[in-house]
């Protein structure tokens, strides 16, 4: 720990921080500061998930994070033959990346579900749903956070 | 204590003919603490949360989510399910401590 440090120094240390954050973010958006990138990585077994068929519904602003209305759906017919039987929702800037992960069946339906989530910061959502033939699909969306909703 | 919790669950229908899609809409009261917050005198809140929640219909799963600790306070969940047969709706939610929340619906299918 270091003994001292005056407020200009302390400032500037964090606005450095936050500068190299800020430039890692742009250089490589992929390396995300949770779990996210490899919660997605564990859920898919390491296949690549298709853009498509996956809806995801979130404010485009979100004035209090600690209640946000999020809603998925996915394009399928929902037969024994073909359905969505999982779908994970995953946030890259909360302290914990997992946020729901939703289990359907042919019984569901429409595979479709509605939960309010809690957002620290401005950042990406992304679902990712599983079929039941193997493939994967994807969504993304981003929810600019006025008021985050951890710690509080 | 748990057990006096009692949830708040919605059919849009309570009849359906077969093969109808009826939606189902609850909310439960929790705190779902999240394990990041600190108490006045600075020491972590442990985590607290509702982590497995299981619709059943006549017995046969229908509906299942796993929370994690960005569900936000009093979860509210809304889905769907396709009517098969007449009995209970039966929606459990499970939490950290192993105890459950019970609610339960009927729906008549003709």
């Amino acid at each position: 720990m270091m003994a001292r440090l005056n407020r200009r120094q302390v400032l500037g240390v964090s606005a450095g921080a936050l500068a190299t954050a800020a430039l890692g973010a742009a250089v490589s958006p992929a390396a995300a500061a949770n779990d996210s990138a490899d919660l997605i990585k564990k859920f898919t077994g390491g296949k690549a998930a298709t853009e498509g068929k996956v809806k995801l519904d979130l404010p485009e602003i979100a004035e209090n994070g600690n209640t946000v209305p999020l809603t998925v759906s996915v394009e399928s017919p929902m037969t024994e033959q073909s359905y969505v039987s999982d779908v994970l929702i995953v946030a890259d800037g909360n302290p914990n990346g997992g946020m729901v992960t939703f289990h359907f069946s042919p019984a569901s339906g429409v595979a479709e579900a509605n939960t309010r989530v809690r957002l620290a910061a401005t950042q990406n959502i992304t679902a990712v749903a599983r079929m039941n033939d193997g493939s994967f699909f994807t969504a993304s969306r981003q929810v600019k956070v006025t008021i985050g909703g951890c710690g509080g | 204590m748990a057990t006096a919790i009692k949830p708040r669950i919605k059919l849009d229908k309570k009849e359906a003919r077969k093969g109808d899609i009826v939606e189902v809409k609850a909310l439960v009261q929790h705190v779902m603490e999240n394990g990041q917050r600190k108490d006045a005198e600075g020491k972590t809140i442990p985590r607290k949360i509702l982590n497995k929640f299981v619709c059943t219909v006549a017995g046969k799963q229908v509906f299942a989510a796993d929370f994690e600790t960005a569900i936000s306070a009093n979860p509210y969940i809304q889905f769907k399910f396709r009517a098969a047969e007449s009995g209970p709706v039966v929606l459990t939610w499970t939490d950290d401590d192993g105890s459950t929340i019970v609610g339960e619906e009927t729906i008549t299918v003709t």
